[in-house]
């Protein structure tokens, strides 16, 4: 049986979809674990961070106990030399990998 | 709204309801479940992410998991027959509702609280039910959808 043509608006979405979560998961891999290497190159200190979450403490207090407070939504952009912001960066991609893929097949 | 009513994500309910109420074929139908979810959810995410709720090394060793395993998945559903799929969705369904039916009990305080292995011990239960369907020993189901 042969197989039916694709539109190439759907090929774009699932192309960037697929190569963006990649990138995303790989930052995301690594991130971490370099966070927990160099935990002095982080905004939020490692050691502490999972004993906040686990404790049960709001994200707030997570942030004002671990690392002083809150340094805003975009704060990957400021601290991309820091493993959290790196991190960061790779949710960003994640999180706005739909949107990229829709305006992307909205254009082919 | 099947999604909107279960909070982000729901694709367990997204999928048989559009297999069953638009007649959608099940494979299709679970393809097409994972990019509402995936469109639905990378929306609905940014206000946690600039409310400060997402912790980046908490959150990015489950972005990893999701992705990987989301792959795997995909690349299974492909190769895997239609029937067998059912199959797993009714064991994702049954083990969903016995923790809601359980859960709603004991707000309503018919039940104590359902320890942990007996939630393992259902979910055993349904893996052997299940199983059968993936090794090709389980009757022939009569739906082609």
């Amino acid at each position: 049986m042969e197989e039916p043509k694709i539109p190439l608006p759907q090929i774009v979405y699932g192309k960037i979809v697929y190569w963006l979560c990649l990138i995303a998961a790989f930052i995301c891999a690594i991130g971490p674990v370099m966070g927990v290497a160099f935990s002095d190159n982080n905004l939020l200190d490692p050691h502490y961070l999972f004993f906040a979450i686990w404790e049960g403490s709001k994200p707030e207090v997570v942030w004002q106990e671990v690392g002083g407070g809150f340094p805003g939504g975009h704060f990957s952009m400021h601290n991309l030399n820091t493993w959290d912001g790196f991190t960061q960066l790779g949710l960003v991609i994640g999180c706005s990998s739909a949107f990229l893929a829709l305006l992307g097949s909205s254009i082919a | 709204m099947i999604s909107g009513f279960y909070g982000m994500g729901a694709g367990w309910a997204i999928a048989p309801v559009t297999n069953l109420v638009m007649a959608t074929p099940l494979k299709v139908a679970a393809a097409s479940s994972g990019i509402l979810i995936g469109m639905g959810d990378c929306i609905s995410v940014w206000p946690y992410i600039l409310a400060g709720a997402v912790i980046p090394s908490f959150a990015a060793l489950w972005l990893v998991g999701q992705v990987d395993r989301g792959i795997i998945g995909s690349r299974i559903l492909i190769t895997i027959k239609a029937g067998s799929v059912w199959v797993i969705l009714i064991g994702v369904l049954l083990f969903s509702s016995f923790g809601l039916i359980t859960k709603g009990l004991m707000t309503l305080g018919y039940i104590s609280e359902v320890c942990g292995p007996v939630h393992i011990a259902v979910l055993l239960a349904i893996m052997v039910g299940v199983a059968p369907s993936l090794t090709g020993k389980f009757p022939k189901l009569k739906s082609g959808r």
